[in-house]
């Protein structure tokens, strides 16, 4: 049994951090190769980055739509870094996304040990009293590091002292349908950076960083990345903790605990969802090469992921109280 | 300069020249000292903490204190002020000297204690009962049925028990006379989380002194506080289920109720979380609706139910009072209490406890004026510069004047208050509270304290042995409360022969 207000918490406190770990390699990844890549390639990746958070860099309003290759000229590494990073005023920056996770811990603060809270207000009061000014001379890139690990610490604490609840499987699903939804713009994001020019060109090697999934990639497929190997493996790969089969798999996996299927009902609207996510994925269904025979490609991926989202609040949190009151 | 050679030669004959951490603690006759007899001479039961604080550096000292005030940050034990711009949150100061008192001293404080919530809460039952006392003129009726705090909706109400006080913090201060109490907070007090985390804090910090003196925990308030509430559910035979109201985050004390509701393994829950249905108090779980028999609220009564008290309150929950009187629901504190801790009402209290107990008070009351009767107003008017002038319906050291430390135009304002709404208004004498060490800028000075005990009131009455001593940390300020530039401070209860 769980309050339906601490479980949407529980959710979106594990949604923002997925987002903060998430937008944290990537930045770490781009200020990476600042130093060694060609203009082009750093506007690229700036533009990857951008439409893959579903974010415009600041001043897109002022020079022209987020399409517009010059925004990413005109602003220079500095400034997008800080806004994506320390800037309040954006709702999708790191300091925003942590933030918005803190406040929801606070809001279950009773739910949580002491430690879980401070894993998390400690990363979160060191990059309140961080400026990118001290950092970005020296080694901006440690910064990226300390909060993906910051974040990691707090899925260990939560892992060895958390009963596996209900409770606990809401922080999971928000987790991995944050997950979901990121891996694909991202993948979106790429392809569409890549436009179709070579096999071996778009940085396919860069791409797997990003997923975290670099290391194992090579093991299974060894060091050539090309789009076909490298976009199944972050899709289908039911053991690759990034793909999208693997968040699939875990958002099912928790539905199941929280909302046992009953034989012979319909089931929940959420886990309808799941269903078709599923069997896109199962089935390999989804478009990875421009012009494939799938039925999906990776934006009805996003969206499907969106509407779980809807289906999940009106289910569980937002429900309606009339004719309840038997339980 | 003849006096700085001698202190220098006098420096240079002593193997450690550092300057001691008690080297500039003064003391002053006017108020009772709780470390120090007299000059350089620490009562026995301090002996020990002392020396063991005098072997540390200044530099040692500044860091334990940096520790534990880092701690709580961490740990989230803030208070946040809001600005027009951003927010601040911040730590309420926590000094790290731990306050003793004696075993001797705290059997006469918590005897007083229970004997004083026991006759308040016959006086609640009795005033929203057949009102005895207020018929046969002990208590004037309508100091009472006038009170801001009184609630006629309470009229007749079954209180489970009659336990319509369940927690109570109730404030002692120290004079040279001994332990007086100064007010009762009979409605929704807070502060004994930071007992807790005090405790915790301080304890990490002088390990040693901590077991030699046997320190009286209060560890087990939480699991005392529960079996209060289990003992108020009106599902008899079964499993109560117990939630903890809170207003919400942005309430000063919310780190308080979310620890509580922890400590317990209650639900912490707020308005939205609840709805009533056909007479019964649900929350909403994932599940759907469960219900709820046993409300440990920290929401003032005019905000628990917009429907029978403010129309304009979101915080509470509609039709939550109907339950209650229907029988359905245990609340704790029992609506209405308020009447009991008012500052008029508190002067009576002595008579109370003879009234109903047949005994004499173990503790004091402070001596109070009130405006209202004309001559109490002729001598609170008269003798401004000496009292401390208090409003009735306030709390948390609003709305008070504290005459010598109030400028000449200041008490003629307030004069003109007095008179044009002399009921709103009582005086007591400035009390010289007493004075313990503090450390303010890595040394050791003598600030103003006093002791808020919290009383537990189901099947029995219990007082958790310690409290969450409070500091004005203000030099020469006698008022406490953390609205007004207060700390705190661990307090230990220790057996006589300790050390």
């Amino acid at each position: 049994m769980i309050l339906a207000r601490v479980a949407d918490s529980f959710y979106w406190m594990n949604r923002y951090l997925e987002r903060v770990e998430h937008t944290a390699r990537l930045l770490g990844l781009q200020l990476e190769h600042l130093p060694s890549s060609p203009v082009q390639e750093i506007a690229n990746g700036w533009r990857r980055l951008f439409s893959s958070l579903d974010a415009h860099p600041p001043g897109a309003d002022i020079y022209g739509g987020p399409e517009d290759d010059d925004d990413f000229f005109f602003a220079d590494g500095y400034t997008l870094t800080d806004y994506l990073t320390f800037d309040t005023t954006n709702p999708t920056s790191i300091v925003s996304c942590l933030t918005a996770a803190r406040e929801n811990a606070r809001q279950v603060r009773d739910a949580i040990s002491n430690g879980i809270w401070s894993s998390l207000n400690r990363a979160y009061l060191r990059l309140r009293d961080t400026d990118l000014v001290d950092i970005w001379s020296r080694e901006p890139v440690m910064l990226y590091r300390d909060i993906v690990e910051a974040v990691q610490l707090f899925d260990g604490v939560c892992a060895s002292s958390l009963r596996r609840d209900a409770g606990w499987h809401f922080m999971r699903i928000g987790r991995f349908i944050e997950r979901a939804q990121l891996v694909s713009s991202l993948l979106e994001a790429h392809c569409a950076n890549v436009k179709d020019t070579a096999e071996e060109d778009g940085d396919w090697a860069g791409l797997l960083r990003v997923c975290n999934a670099f290391e194992a990639y090579c093991q299974l497929h060894g060091a050539q990345a090309g789009r076909e190997k490298v976009l199944g493996f972050l899709v289908y790969d039911a053991e690759l903790s990034y793909s999208l089969r693997f968040a699939v798999n875990r958002i099912r996996a928790s539905l199941e605990v929280i909302d046992p299927p009953v034989r012979g009902h319909l089931p929940v609207e959420p886990y309808e969802i799941v269903g078709r996510l599923d069997s896109a994925l199962s089935h390999h269904m989804v478009n990875l090469v421009a012009g494939g025979g799938g039925w999906y490609d990776l934006t009805d991926l996003v969206i499907l992921c969106r509407n779980f989202h809807e289906a999940l609040e009106r289910t569980y949190v937002y429900y309606p109280t009339e004719a309840q009151t038997a339980s | 300069m003849a006096s700085p050679d001698l202190s220098e030669a006098r420096h240079s004959r002593d193997a450690d020249p550092a300057p001691s951490l008690f080297g500039h603690y003064e003391l002053d006759a006017h108020f009772f000292d709780e470390t120090f007899e007299s000059e350089g001479q620490p009562r026995a039961h301090y002996r020990l903490l002392i020396d063991e604080m005098e072997r540390m550096s200044p530099e040692e000292v500044e860091r334990l204190q940096e520790r534990v005030t880092r701690s709580f940050l961490d740990e989230g034990i803030t208070f946040t002020v809001y600005g027009d711009e951003e927010s601040i949150e911040r730590v309420i100061p926590i000094d790290c000297v731990p306050r003793l008192v004696l075993a001797r001293e705290w059997e006469h404080i918590e005897r007083g204690l229970i004997q004083r919530v026991q006759a308040l809460n016959l006086f609640l039952a009795d005033v929203y009962g057949k009102g005895h006392i207020l018929g046969d003129g002990t208590i004037p009726r309508d100091l009472v049925q006038r009170c801001p705090n009184y609630r006629p909706e309470m009229e007749g109400v079954q209180v489970p028990l009659g336990a319509y006080v369940s927690v109570c913090g109730s404030d002692i201060v120290r004079t040279a006379d001994g332990f007086m109490v100064l007010e009762d907070n009979l409605r929704v007090p807070s502060g004994v989380s930071y007992m807790l985390a005090c405790r915790e804090a301080i304890r990490r910090s002088f390990p040693r002194v901590f077991r030699r003196y046997h320190v009286r925990s209060v560890d087990h308030y939480g699991q005392e506080l529960l079996r209060v509430l289990r003992s108020l559910s009106p599902r008899k035979g079964e499993e109560p289920s117990i939630a903890l109201l809170t207003p919400g985050v942005y309430n000063s004390a919310y780190y308080e109720h979310a620890f509580l509701a922890r400590e317990m393994g209650i639900e912490l829950v707020t308005g939205d979380d609840l709805l009533v249905r056909e007479t019964q108090l649900y929350m909403r779980t994932v599940q759907g609706l469960r219900p709820v028999d046993v409300l440990y609220r920290r929401l003032d009564d005019d905000f628990i139910d917009p429907q029978a008290f403010r129309p304009d309150s979101c915080l509470g929950v509609p039709g939550l009072f109907e339950v209650y009187r229907a029988g359905n629901l245990a609340l704790a504190n029992a609506p209405g209490t308020g009447v009991a801790d008012d500052k008029a009402v508190y002067s009576y209290v002595p008579r109370m406890i003879r009234y109903y107990l047949d005994q004499e008070p173990i503790l004091d009351n402070v001596e109070t004026f009130l405006c209202r009767e004309p001559e109490g107003l002729a001598y609170t008017l008269e003798h401004l510069e000496n009292l401390v002038v208090k409003a009735v319906g306030e709390s948390g050291g609003y709305g008070m004047l504290v005459g010598p430390h109030a400028s000449q135009e200041e008490r003629e304002a307030f004069a003109a208050k007095l008179r044009t709404q002399p009921n709103n208004y009582i005086s007591q004498p400035v009390l010289a509270l007493s004075r313990a060490p503090c450390l303010i800028d890595g040394r050791l000075e003598a600030r103003h304290v006093d002791l808020r005990p919290f009383v537990l009131h189901g099947q029995e009455t219990s007082v958790v042995p310690g409290g969450l001593c409070r500091v004005a940390l203000r030099k020469g300020s006698l008022v406490v409360n953390s609205s007004q530039g207060g700390g705190s401070k661990d307090a230990w209860i220790i057996e006589e022969d300790a050390p």
